[in-house]
């Protein structure tokens, strides 16, 4: 990563300027581009302002023919289709560097399923004070009907998208955990695509890992955790239907693996059996890869009003007749509170010293640590323990007074509610800025997709790097107006 | 003794329900003190009644229909053999034996089902009611005797003042309620102490002067350290005794409705239950 090469003069690079204290993935300095590189500096060297443009328009119109889209929810536009902007600048991780974080993200998922297994069964690292009960039985997301049930393989989190960062010290850190129902790899895909067809030559000149048996990967994990006893699983896609901001995704990996795509109307459960309603018949369902949450998965159970799930399929679950993908549950894993707890819970089920580092994180419920967070706002991101997509997150920089009084108010009336973290200065990354007519640095982040089947664990050798558009902002998801960027994994 | 009960549901659609699938908790359990001699449901779509046993460990039966149907009646008959409920209170901490245990985590773990600050029985945040709390010399059953009887002069029994729907706090709020709503406040005062409760339904002895033998009924069984669980009906500012015919527990209404469905219909919907208890 220490070695740096010369920048020949470059109009689009010209006015590049690295920020002070960041990290920036492709200039160590100015005019000093890291190794790995150099290839793409070299390539984009031989552009005009105008060929980048050029180039940007025939990303967009790739991302059109395969239909890539997503949708945001904000009060005044309700489920609007957009195209996740696409950056042409590829980033770009090298062998050493994946291979580390590769293993962080297996051992930390190792030991949150280990964990999820405890907490529904014989509580151990609450009985020895590792992890505090009262906050595990505090969560929102702790699912007492999972109490017993032994999912196959012992697996709860069968996919993981672990967002991580990269600090201006160099050093990945874990942001989240996302255990429940990750989004984003079809995005992953497609812009391997959109790169593959703008940019081929490019592409070529680098040995990339490939991405594209994500698919494949993850309908060997599905298969993997069937009931016991079922040798040729009927598997299927359960999605909330075409309003959800993840549609796309949903028919996208249903094609991908060749498995049906049901919403919850399709499904019935009948003497603790799931069937799937068919012109044939009722044919049985084994395995349900559900891109529902858990409070809408069973009305019966959980959210009466919910049309979206299956009534009375949380029994045919705990009967083990059916496998649900992620196992219900598993939010309390990724409850921004319980997550200062991941390198203790890696120590205590495995023994090891947590590969990757987390963001050290101030729990409100503490006394002496929200007595820190009144005082120290305009330096904390401050986030709700419970929501996941960006929303709720409070950043102290450059906040206003007003802001800050509001978010203190909402922390002291639920404390519990509420977490702090320093303001981490993600890594920037140089992107294309259509009015700039350059390429300037952008905050970055990188959700990597881990599986986990009965004997099997892969991460996906890639990932969504996601950026920030808005110059100086820090908040990269899709649904607050991010962008997203090809990510190549370098072969040894 | 020997109890025959009938429960007795019937529900009629303004619409044509397309498809049903109905669940119920109404049949007596077995366990220390009673045993089902023999238990029958029947339904007026014919349907087979598929059993099996919840997170709680009690029988649950549920009917699926895909006939359009516009009533749907079911009834449950049962013989039930009840014994003497003995409470022993020989292995008894003292106060400070208890009140040390109950604010232990691995009591907390141990019994935090039924010490969950629950949608129907969370008192927390409101702060205007007097709760009863647990004096330093006081044992955990003298405060429940204690918190029985206050939670009996709470609320003025009154039908039809609340609903399935009704919290513990806005029972408190109305100052009237049934069955369900005491146990929601007995349980919600009980549990702010540590104390674990569970709530129970079930029947009633007919021939005593109880409220709320015209329906499934509902109280609460509270834990005692070192000795176990030991029922209460502060509705009726009484021990469960021999009197009450459990069917089953959880953490609070939610666990234990009697019956409940997810229909696909349009329309008004009437349900009526009655609830018959001879001593046979």
């Amino acid at each position: 990563m220490s070695e740096l090469n010369s920048l020949e003069k470059n109009s689009v690079f010209d006015s590049y300027q690295v920020g002070e204290h960041i990290y920036d993935e492709v200039f160590g300095s100015v005019g000093k581009s890291r190794k790995h590189y150099q290839k793409v500096l070299n390539h984009f060297g031989k552009y005009s302002v105008k060929d980048f443009q050029k180039l940007n328009e025939s990303a967009k119109v790739s991302f059109f023919n395969q239909g890539v889209t997503f949708a945001v929810y904000s009060d005044n536009m309700k489920g609007v289709e957009r195209i996740f902007p696409f950056d042409l600048f590829p980033r770009i991780i090298a062998f050493k560097e994946w291979e580390k974080l590769e293993k962080g993200v297996i051992q930390r998922n190792i030991a949150i399923n280990l964990f999820l297994h405890d907490l529904y069964h014989d509580k151990k690292i609450l009985k020895d004070k590792v992890v505090p009960a009262e906050l595990i039985f505090s969560s929102a997301h702790y699912n007492r009907d999972m109490i017993g049930i032994k999912p196959p393989g012992g697996i709860y989190t069968h996919i993981a998208g672990t967002d991580l960062i990269k600090h201006k010290d160099g050093e990945y850190y874990i942001l989240e955990d996302n255990v429940r129902c990750p989004s984003g790899v079809s995005y992953v895909l497609s812009n391997r695509e959109a790169m593959k067809r703008t940019l081929s030559n490019l592409f070529l000149s680098y040995n990339v890992m490939p991405v594209d048996d994500y698919p494949e990967q993850l309908l060997e994990a599905i298969q993997s955790v069937a009931p016991e006893n079922v040798d040729n699983p009927t598997c299927v896609v359960l999605s909330p239907g075409m309003y959800n901001s993840a549609y796309y995704e949903h028919t996208f990996l249903a094609q991908g693996m060749g498995i049906p795509l049901v919403e919850g109307r399709d499904l019935f459960v009948d003497k603790n059996f799931v069937y799937m309603k068919t012109i044939y018949g009722p044919q049985r369902v084994d395995v349900i890869y559900r891109r529902v949450d858990d409070d809408f998965i069973d009305p019966m159970v959980f959210k009466p009003e919910s049309v979206l799930g299956i009534p009375g399929i949380m029994t045919a679950y705990r009967d083990g007749n059916i496998t649900l993908l992620n196992a219900p549950g598993t939010g309390v894993s990724d409850d921004k509170a319980v997550y200062s707890y991941v390198p203790a819970i890696i120590k205590y089920y495995l023994g090891e010293e947590a590969i990757l580092n987390n963001v050290h994180t101030y729990r409100c419920e503490i006394a002496s640590d929200y007595k820190y967070v009144m005082e120290n706002m305009e330096n904390l991101v401050v986030k709700p323990v419970d929501e996941s997509g960006g929303y709720g997150i409070f950043i102290g920089r450059n906040s206003t007074k007003k802001l800050q009084e509001e978010f203190k108010q909402a922390i002291t009336a639920n404390r519990r509610k509420y977490i702090a973290q320093p303001i981490m200065s993600l890594s920037t990354h140089a992107t294309f800025i259509d009015e700039g007519e350059c390429f300037e640095p952008r905050h970055i982040d990188l959700r990597t997709y881990c599986l986990m089947g009965k004997n099997k664990q892969f991460v996906l050798k890639g990932g969504l790097s996601r950026v920030a558009l808005k110059k100086g902002s820090l908040i990269v998801n899709s649904s607050q107006g991010g962008g997203s960027k090809d990510t190549w994994v370098l072969e040894e | 003794m020997d109890y025959k009960i009938t429960y007795q549901v019937q529900n009629t659609y303004q619409e044509n329900v397309k498809e049903a699938l109905f669940e119920f908790r109404i049949m007596p359990c077995n366990d220390d003190s009673q045993a089902v001699l023999n238990c029958q449901i029947a339904n007026s779509l014919g349907e087979p009644v598929f059993n099996f046993n919840n997170l709680f460990g009690f029988a649950a039966g549920r009917i699926r229909s895909t006939k359009p149907f516009k009533s749907f009646d079911l009834t449950m008959t049962c013989l039930l053999q009840k014994k003497k409920i003995l409470q022993p209170t020989s292995k008894m901490l003292n106060p400070k034996e208890e009140q040390a245990l109950i604010i232990s985590t691995d009591f907390l773990i141990d019994h935090h089902l039924y010490l969950a600050k629950t949608h129907f029985t969370n008192l927390a945040p409101n702060t205007k009611i007097k709760l009863l709390n647990l004096k330093k010399d006081l044992s955990i059953v003298e405060y429940l005797h204690l918190l029985n009887e206050y939670v009996h002069t709470l609320l003025k029994y009154q039908k039809n003042t609340t609903d399935v729907k009704t919290t513990a706090a806005e029972a408190l709020k109305l100052k009237t309620g049934v069955c369900q709503d005491y146990a929601h406040i007995f349980i919600g005062m009980a549990r702010l102490q540590n104390i674990p409760v569970r709530y129970v339904s079930g029947y009633l002895n007919p021939h005593k002067k109880f409220l709320g033998t015209s329906q499934m009924h509902a109280w609460v069984e509270a834990y005692l350290p070192n000795v176990g669980w030991m029922g209460f009906d502060p509705t009726n500012k009484r021990v469960a005794d021999e009197n009450y015919l459990k069917v089953s527990h959880g953490a609070d209404y939610a666990d234990c409705s009697p019956i409940k469905g997810v229909l696909k219909t349009t329309g008004d919907n009437k349900t009526t239950h009655h609830v018959k208890v001879i001593v046979q």
